[in-house]
This record gives C-alpha cells, sequence and structure tokens, in this order.
C-alpha cells in the first residue's frame, strides 16, 4: 500500500456537501484497495486535503472522480511526522 | 425464516445492520431444539451481524492479551505495517464460530468440528455477516449430523473466513446426545 494526498479546490462546498460526500463507509473505503484515512477542510476558501492509502494512485483517482472534488495535485507521501513520530513510508 | 445471505450482500449497510439474528442470552435460555429432521440441504442458518469499532478491538486486545499494536494503534497500523487501518483479530473472527454453533445446535445439540481460513483484511467500520449453510446431513449412532459451509462475508461480499463445520443434532425420536458429546467411532 502507498500513501496520498490531493490538494483539492472547491470553491463553495459546504459542511452539509463535506459531510455528505464523506458520511458514508463506502464512501471513505470505497472499495477494499482504498482507504481514504483523513480530508482537512477549509470551508471558507473551499480549499480541501484529502489523505488515502491505496494500492496505486489510481485507485485514489477513482475516489476523487467518486466524490467530485477535482484534485489541483496529487502527491505521494514517503514521509510523515505525526505528534514526535516518525514514519518513513 | 433468516434472510438469504444473496439478498444481505445487495442491502445497504444500515439494512444489514437492522437484519442482525444474533439472539439475546435470553432467547438462548428458552431457545427451541432444533432437531435433525428439522434441517434440508440448501437451508441457511440465521445471520450474526457485527460492526465492530475500534472500542471492540481495544476490548479484545485487552481480554485476550495480544498486545500487537496493530490491533489497536492507528499510527503504527498505518504507517509501519501498511495496513489500511487497525486490523480485526483473526482470534476474535475465531471465536464467533463455536459461539455462533453453539447457539444453533443447543440446547441439545452440538458443534462436533469446524474448520475455516482467515483471509481479508477487517477494520473497523465493515459490516461482518457470519453465515452457514446446511450442506449435507446424516445419521449414525442415534445421532444426526449436519455439514455446514461457513464463513465471514463482508458487507461488499468479499469472504474473509472461508470454512466448513460438522454439528451433531438429536433425532426426533431418539435418545438425547451424549454429555459431555462422544462422536461415533467407524
Amino acid at each position: 500500500m502507498a500513501r496520498f494526498i490531493a490538494i483539492h479546490n472547491v470553491p463553495g462546498i459546504t459542511e452539509a456537501d463535506f459531510r455528505d460526500k464523506l458520511d458514508a463507509v463506502r464512501k471513505w473505503r470505497p472499495d477494499r484497495r482504498t482507504t481514504v484515512l483523513k480530508v482537512y477542510g477549509d470551508l471558507e476558501t473551499g480549499r480541501l486535503v484529502s489523505e488515502c492509502e491505496a494500492v496505486e494512485r489510481a485507485h485514489f483517482e477513482d475516489w476523487i472522480n467518486l466524490v467530485g472534488w477535482p484534485a489541483e495535485s496529487i502527491h505521494q507521501v514517503d514521509m510523515v511526522c505525526q505528534v514526535g513520530n516518525f514514519w518513513k513510508l | 425464516m433468516t434472510t438469504p445471505l444473496e439478498d444481505l450482500l445487495k442491502m445497504e449497510p444500515e439494512e444489514i445492520l437492522a437484519r442482525n439474528e444474533r439472539p439475546k442470552a435470553d432467547d438462548l435460555r428458552h431457545k427451541q431444539q432444533i432437531y435433525y429432521e428439522d434441517v434440508a440441504e440448501g437451508m441457511e442458518l440465521p445471520k450474526y451481524i457485527y460492526n465492530p469499532t475500534p472500542t471492540h478491538l481495544f476490548r479484545w486486545s485487552a481480554a485476550i492479551e495480544n498486545f500487537h499494536r496493530i490491533h489497536y494503534d492507528l499510527d503504527f497500523g498505518l504507517n509501519h505495517d501498511k495496513n489500511p487501518s487497525i486490523l480485526v483479530h483473526g482470534s476474535w473472527k475465531q471465536s464467533v464460530v463455536p459461539q455462533y454453533l453453539k447457539d444453533w445446535t443447543l440446547p441439545g445439540g452440538w458443534p462436533w468440528k469446524a474448520q475455516f481460513e482467515h483471509r481479508a483484511m477487517l477494520v473497523p467500520g465493515d459490516i461482518l455477516i457470519m453465515w452457514g449453510r446446511v450442506t449435507g446431513k446424516y445419521e449414525k449412532g442415534q445421532m444426526g449430523f449436519v455439514e455446514l459451509e461457513i464463513g465471514m462475508k463482508t458487507q461488499d461480499g468479499v469472504e474473509s473466513m472461508p470454512g466448513f463445520a460438522t454439528v451433531a443434532l438429536p433425532l426426533r425420536d431418539g435418545p438425547p446426545l451424549p454429555y459431555p458429546f462422544v462422536p461415533p467411532t467407524d
């Protein structure tokens, strides 16, 4: 599995839109090869960052198409520092 | 009448959860015996539906003193083992099988043997369906034996624990099964 993040620009997104797209299990884990780990939202500006564990990038892109939030860029993550713990992926 | 497995798998998660047929303790205390003659090939057993949460996994880890971090430490599971989340314990799935067979056969029947494989990584949020289907039956030594195909499917139809089991049921006009159960010898 590999880790990816995407930066989205979704002007006008509301809290209801955000919840609706992410609420159901089927959407946070649309299939067994893709797990959407976290989505950060700045709803005022419509900027979102999503984080996904997937076998390959194409699977993440499938999810992005499913939610309909166009990605400005997608990145594969090599290194994480989380609350003081370093993880080399 | 249990919901057929095939139908369950076409339902939305909320509908699947509403079809849980796992009996309460009091139901089991007053359960009517299923006799050998009541069983037919192709018959499906009740479906037990589970929806494990991180709390369930943590409780199981503590209960069996299995402190492998993949079962409760999300950061470790994701970043060290590259798993999709914390993982449901195989030992928990394994514990469901005897409970499931015991519930179906009691008060006078016995689970005799079961074998299964652990497949697929199960994570919190998955809906798990414990299922069984009668594949054969035979009488021996004034006891009824029922052969079952068993498994635990996810809501999206992945079989995570394919297996087989044999249980013993009393004959309607036969003697009680021995206590403790002693399988017949050839």
